[in-house]
């Protein structure tokens, strides 16, 4: 077997270099989030596309530009759904976070709240959901029925 | 299993339409490794994973990636 020339800073034979330290080689880790893990407010987390600041990452070189969410009942709504999206996988693998378990169930309340308030103002927001001006669900407009340039 | 709003997860807003790379993205939801793929994918793992949490996750991830095509498109 012969010697690979020595690098002054080479890991041992079984290792590989990471930044700033020496890792096995060919073992891919991923590692484990902490508890009650940093998180934005549910409006910087849709804006942002991740509830949590370790992460975001954006893609390397990528003009970061935000989302510009328009302060709107709707856009609220989403924000908390996104939200309490986020915090639902968290709370999967993190079930013991009794904080991140407040904020999920505070979100859900206002989430539930909002949402009886914007169906009494513009529509049900579910099938089941039938008002008072009787079956609407098949009102204009759908949210992804969007034209570029139209509204 | 499945409930759905009339409402986006996020926000979109296309500023200039292009049917051409609309094609193309829509082709990433078939195909072996499609949304459509990866969210049966999740499920079905789902059933023979023992952990209860990550049999959460997987479900939870499993019903997202199929919602995921829609606003993509």
């Amino acid at each position: 077997m012969e010697n690979a020339t020595v690098n002054s800073n080479a890991c041992g034979v079984m290792d590989g270099s990471l930044p700033g330290s020496c890792a096995n080689l060919a073992f891919p880790y991923i590692p484990m989030q902490n508890m009650n893990a940093q998180r934005y407010d549910a409006a910087d987390a849709l804006a942002a596309g991740t509830l949590f600041p370790g992460l975001n990452l954006p893609f390397f070189k990528a003009v970061k530009s935000r989302m510009n969410t328009d302060n709107t009942a709707l856009c609220e709504l989403m924000a908390l759904g996104f939200a309490i999206n986020e915090l639902g996988l968290y709370l999967d693998t993190h079930q013991t976070d009794q904080e991140a378990l407040n904020l999920y169930t505070r979100y859900v309340a206002l989430f539930n709240d909002g949402r009886t308030r914007y169906e009494a103002a513009y529509g049900p927001l579910q099938q089941s959901a039938v008002t008072e001006a009787g079956y609407t669900w098949l009102s204009d407009p759908w949210p992804w029925d969007y034209a570029g340039g139209k509204k | 299993m499945f409930v759905y709003e009339k409402r986006l997860q996020y926000p979109v807003k296309i500023k200039n339409t292009n049917p051409k790379l609309a094609s193309l993205i829509i082709s990433q939801y078939g195909g072996p490794d499609g949304e459509l793929g990866a969210s049966l994918r999740y499920l079905s793992q789902r059933f023979s994973m023992p952990y209860p949490e990550l049999k959460g996750l997987l479900t939870d991830i499993g019903t997202g990636a199929s919602k995921r095509p829609l606003s993509k498109t």
